[in-house]
């Protein structure tokens, strides 16, 4: 068990490297003069020359790549030269934002999606199952940006229920943009709670149990509930990493200063280190959330993580 | 008794999801036979009328035609769409394998590369390439490419693995078979179930991918009519013009319903244990 | 009994009369103390409005850009400023100037004007700040509001040490001389670049006074407003100067909020969250004008939008028949009013109207496509044939950009010219055209003082950073001539010969001269029509 959290920590650091690699890659293949791009046309040859030495770019770039590596080992994630503060601040700035919408979004797709694809599946044979299965293909078919678009205009200014831009409103700034991000999401997750409902509700085991004249909604909730759940969660679990850290174009559109808004307004304003760093914390986000579902999954389920360490030591040979 | 999906339930599935697609492609395909006029004419004096008449769907601030626009933006999704699945099948299908079959390095290394495209923020890796090779249809189609190849590449990988310990591959195994034969002959044709529901249920979420990177600028560049240039275009008109946003964006959602629905049908039908049904996440749908 | 109810009835009538008479005298009496309350309610309250990004910085020698100045005006003041209601020059910190000849100016400062950290502005200040302008290390954007004075090509380009021609004479006089006499120098004064600074803020703070996010105590200016907050991307905080020399602001302060999206903010002021925009997005403009009536004002700006040529390169350069075809080609009233709502004008020239140069009677461009397709065919390219396809530059940070480009693009295709339109992000399309990357380039140049000296010179002089590249040194000499010329009839002439020469020479298309919409909420008042965008918060309240 131990090993295989060393391994799972130990495969961490070679994808991390291979992101803070690629990012990086991304000041020397830049047309132009990335300094220039960066500041602007007219800077005085002494920011210039500043800006290029503290970006290496005129050192190897493995030795360029070290420095860069030494410093994220510090916590340093670089500075920005646009904004004239430290990518870590811009950073953190972004951070909490992103917390809450995914919060939020998380909230939202539980909450709708796993009732709506249980009730599907227990409905299966008639006609609302149905009704409710379609529905949740077509939710998943509609990109998140139009529905953002569509709640944007509906309930924010026609109706005038929710803020519709910014994050000062407190936590209702974050109503529209999450149900915009969660509610396609819920739609995926209803099925695929659907899917596992079905199958659990087909086992023998149910049979049995209403067999024994149990009320059938006792022995889903009992038996079937927990089980079919399993793989919704660690689905969910997983998605978290990307929940926070893909959310650009809700985030633009519902002006939130996110992570995802950050990553967008860094690359049009050519903002390459914020761009790395915020990169590179992505993945760190995504990478650990990985590992700890998979932690938790192992906890939750003996039988998989028995798999699991199997399938580990298999991949020793 | 609880069941299952039945026979005639896959088949309404399918069936649904078919004739949407065919309606799409007989559409793209005559396009310029039921257009009332060029997608990229413009009538400055006829500036943002709304549905009737002439126009159908209404125009936009340049006075273009919107049905004229959403039916040629047929062409562009579908040909995207097609063009980028087709490549990533091959690619992924093929990197799947010789991780798959091989194992060892190669498939270590292969999965490093896959886990590392994928820790990026979906969309993301897409918009910095996009943004510095620049904007095209062929830049486009390159990086969705990029972006999905490791999905699939799993995908087969995972069914190559459990083919390889099958007995009758062993069989073939000792009795010599070159590799490349017990490739081609035993274990492919079992892949081709899971990549056939995947593959058609990822170009709903390839049309997604390319909508969203138009609409931010960064995919097919305005004047073309791609749904998703249209509907940045009319991001400004929501309360003025809301035409301007339903028309393509009720393309896009029959669309990728449609594509949707058949890879779903598909999936019920090739592969009956619900366990071993694989689910399709777009690159977007967290934002 | 029925007498008594007639006693009581007259009295009643008597008491009521007299109720009313005295609630008549009541409020004569009373009607001051209600203006005097209507003062009161005047003052206060905190004016929301809303950037669309962050200035690069709120150092005045950056203030180039609309986003710097729009915030900077309010904190820092110069010598000299602009009253907008009869477009004069008025005093700031200069109660009083002598103007020897249009080349010698001497500033008598306020005494007892304070920076926002409590020090006193003298002379010297102004010295700092201005020659600060000038200095090759301070890399101002703004050094073309003091070029005209004398050393100051000497200390741009780092061969003297200090500008020859500002003197302190004494602690309240700062003498300020030009190489030659120019009428408009003034006008260069009232810009928000040619603000005072305190010089030991900014020595001690160096880089954190140029950076985003700068601190209250770094950004030290000594105008009607000082800065509270600045949280990039978010939020920059402006609260009232009490201790201003002239008259206070009513406003407690201004918040503005950084909304990067137009749509985004006109639905802000829709929920209320906003007090004023001049953004309202394509499209909008006459649903606002409808939903707002009564809250709009249009705002005709000095300013001209074009399509640039780069007269270096072919089959510009050389072609004068061809760039006039082209201009002719255009429908300016279809695009204005299908792009821009109607929020704009056709541009025949270059200078807008409303400007005192302004020629109404110029022989300049309209809608003719005959003529443009058989000007084309004299330049040598009939129907377009045997003309390569033109590539068209420009920033596609907003959206009308990238529709007028559309537009444009499909009514030269009428005339058989095809032209490629590359978008770009700004920061890439900044340095495609300063690396002279480009076949035709979108700018808008707009009027930034009083003086038309300020839009044509910087775009056609041949000194000037024109990105036409073009060169006339009939244009020169004219706007040489101009510029020293202290008769103001004089120099109405010589400008308006200026733009009769470059309209027919034409290094570009013109396009058309904007109007911004300017929208307030019902409660605000104080401001109005600002053609060159520098409402001024100080004069602006808010009722209740």
């Amino acid at each position: 068990m131990f090993k295989y959290v060393v391994r799972r920590l130990l495969i961490l650091i070679p994808i991390l490297l291979g992101v803070a690699l690629i990012s990086s890659l991304m000041f020397y293949i830049v047309p132009g003069d990335i300094v220039r791009v960066m500041l602007g046309q007219h800077i005085d040859p002494f920011t210039y020359a500043n800006v290029r030495k503290a970006l290496g770019l005129d050192i190897p770039f493995g030795e360029n790549f070290l420095g860069f590596m030494r410093n994220i080992c510090r916590g340093d994630l670089g500075f920005s030269y646009i904004q004239q503060r430290s990518v870590n601040q811009v950073i953190l700035e972004a951070l909490p934002v992103t917390i809450k919408l995914t919060v939020v979004s998380l909230l939202v797709t539980i909450i709708v999606g796993i009732p709506v694809g249980i009730l599907a599946a227990v409905k299966d044979r008639r006609a609302i199952g149905q009704a409710v299965n379609y529905g949740a293909m077509i939710g998943f078919s509609m990109p998140s940006f139009l529905l953002a678009l569509f709640l944007q205009l509906f309930f924010g200014v026609w109706l005038g229920w929710f803020p519709i831009a910014g994050s000062g409103r407190g936590l209702i700034s974050y109503v529209l943009p999450g149900l915009a991000i969660g509610l396609p999401s819920a739609a995926f997750y209803a099925r695929v709670a659907r899917a596992s409902m079905l199958e659990v509700l087909t086992q023998e085991y149910i049979l049995f149990a209403t067999a024994r004249g149990l009320p059938f909604n006792r022995v889903i909730i009992n038996h079937g509930l927990r089980n079919a759940l399993i793989p919704v969660i660690t689905q969910i679990g997983m998605d978290f990493g990307m929940f926070m850290t893909g959310a650009v174009l809700t985030e633009t559109i519902f002006n939130l200063p996110g992570m995802g808004r950050l990553i967008f307004s860094s690359i049009n304003a050519r903002d390459f280190p914020v761009l790395r760093g915020a990169l590179l914390f992505s993945a760190l986000i995504v990478v650990i959330v990985n590992l700890l579902v998979d932690l938790s999954y192992i906890r939750l389920d003996p039988r998989i993580a028995s798999a699991i360490v199997r399938e580990g030591s298999d991949a020793d040979r | 008794m609880l069941t299952g999906k039945g026979m005639t339930e896959i088949n309404k599935t399918i069936i649904s999801g078919g004739v949407i697609i065919t309606l799409l492609i007989i559409v793209a395909i005559i396009a310029p036979l039921i257009s009332p006029s060029e997608p990229l004419a413009q009538n400055l004096s006829a500036s943002l009328s709304s549905p009737g008449g002439s126009a159908f769907f209404g125009t936009d601030s340049l006075g273009r035609d919107i049905f004229s626009r959403v039916v040629y933006g047929s062409r562009i999704s579908l040909t995207v769409g097609i063009t980028v699945l087709t490549l990533t099948l091959f690619l992924g299908t093929f990197l799947g394998m010789l991780a798959g079959y091989f194992g060892g390095v190669l498939d270590s290394v292969l999965m490093r590369v896959s886990d590392v495209f994928m820790s990026f923020p979906p969309l993301v890796l897409a918009m910095i390439v996009m943004a510095f090779i620049g904007p095209g249809i062929a830049n486009l189609v390159g990086v969705l490419v990029i972006i999905r190849w490791p999905q699939f590449a799993r995908l087969v990988r995972g069914q190559v693995i459990s083919v390889k310990g099958m007995a009758y591959v062993d069989a073939a195994r000792i009795a010599g078979t070159h590799p490349l034969k017990i490739v081609l002959k035993h274990i492919l044709p079992n892949c081709f179930a899971p990549v056939i529901t995947y593959g058609t249920m990822s170009v709903g979420a390839i049309i997604i991918d390319e909508t969203a990177l138009s609409f931010l600028g960064l995919g097919i560049q305005p004047p073309a009519p791609s749904w998703g240039v249209m509907l940045a275009d009319a991001k400004n008109y929501i309360a003025a013009a809301p035409w301007l946003v339903m028309f393509p964006g009720l393309a896009m959602i029959v669309t990728v319903l449609g594509f949707n629905l058949l890879g779903d049908g598909l999936g019920y039908l090739l592969n009956p244990k619900q366990s071993e049904r694989i689910e399709v996440t777009h690159g977007n749908i967290k934002g | 009994m029925q007498k008594n109810k007639m006693i009581v009835l007259h009295v009643l009538v008597i008491f009521i009369i007299s109720m009313l008479l005295f609630n008549g005298c009541g409020n004569k009496k009373t009607n001051s103390e209600q203006a005097a309350n209507r003062k009161q309610l005047m003052v206060g309250g905190v004016l929301r409005c809303s950037l669309l990004n962050d200035p690069a910085s709120l150092d005045p020698a950056g203030f180039d850009e609309e986003l710097g100045i729009e915030v900077g005006k309010e904190i820092y003041e110069g010598l000299v400023d602009i009253d907008f209601t009869t477009n004069k020059i008025v005093p700031a910190h200069a109660e009083k100037w002598d103007n020897k000849n249009n080349q010698v100016f001497t500033f008598y400062l306020k005494k007892g004007a304070k920076f926002h950290n409590g020090k006193e502005v003298t002379a010297e200040d102004f010295m700092y700040s201005l020659d600060r302008v000038l200095n090759p290390a301070t890399a101002a954007k703004v050094t073309w509001l003091l070029e005209p004075v004398k050393g100051a090509e000497a200390r741009l380009s780092g061969k003297a040490a200090s500008t020859e021609g500002i003197k302190v004479i004494d602690k309240y006089t700062i003498q300020i001389t030009l190489d030659k006499p120019f009428p408009g120098f003034l006008s260069n004064l009232t810009q928000p670049g040619a603000g005072v600074i305190d010089k030991d803020t900014v020595e001690k703070f160096k880089g954190a006074f140029t950076a985003t996010g700068a601190k209250p105590d770094v950004v030290v200016g000594s105008g009607p407003f000082k800065l509270s907050q600045w949280e990039p991307k978010n939020i920059i905080k402006l609260i009232r100067n009490d201790d201003y020399y002239g008259r206070k602001a009513y406003l407690d302060g201004v918040d503005f909020r950084i909304i990067a999206d137009e749509t985004t903010t006109l639905n802000e002021f829709r929920a209320g969250n906003l007090d004023f925009t001049d953004r309202v997005p394509p499209g909008q403009t006459g649903l606002v004008e409808k939903e707002f009536a009564g809250q709009v004002l249009r705002n005709r700006m000095w300013d001209i939008e074009y399509y640039g040529f780069n007269m270096t390169k072919t089959p510009f350069k050389d072609n004068v028949k061809l760039r006039q075809a082209l201009n002719f080609a255009i429908n300016r009233e279809g695009i204005i009013k299908a792009v821009l709502e109607g929020r704009g004008e056709p541009a025949k020239g270059v200078i807008p109207p409303g400007m005192s140069v302004y020629n109404k009677d110029l022989n300049g461009y309209t809608y003719d496509p005959a003529k443009a397709a058989a000007l084309l065919a004299e330049a040598g390219y009939p129907k377009g044939q045997g003309l390569p396809e033109l590539k068209l530059s420009f920033n596609n940070n907003r959206e009308t950009n990238q529709k007028i480009a559309e537009a444009v693009q499909a009514q030269l295709k009428e005339i058989g010219v095809k032209i490629k339109l590359k978008g770009l992000p700004l920061p890439v399309y900044q340095q495609d055209v300063g690396n002279g990357n480009y076949e035709m380039f979108r700018l808008n140049f707009a009027a930034d003082t009083l003086d038309v000296s300020c839009l044509l010179n910087p775009l056609f002089g041949s000194k000037a950073e024109n990105y036409f590249r073009y060169t006339n040194p009939e244009v020169d000499k004219l706007l040489d001539e101009a510029q020293t010329a202290t008769d103001e009839v004089k120099r109405m002439q010589l400008y308006r010969e200026v733009e009769q020469k470059i309209i027919q020479d034409t290094p570009a298309i013109w396009l058309f001269h904007s109007q911004s919409l300017y929208l307030k909420g019902k409660n605000i008042n104080g401001i109005n029509e600002n053609p060159m965008d520098l409402v001024p918060l100080s004069s602006v309240w808010i009722s209740r």
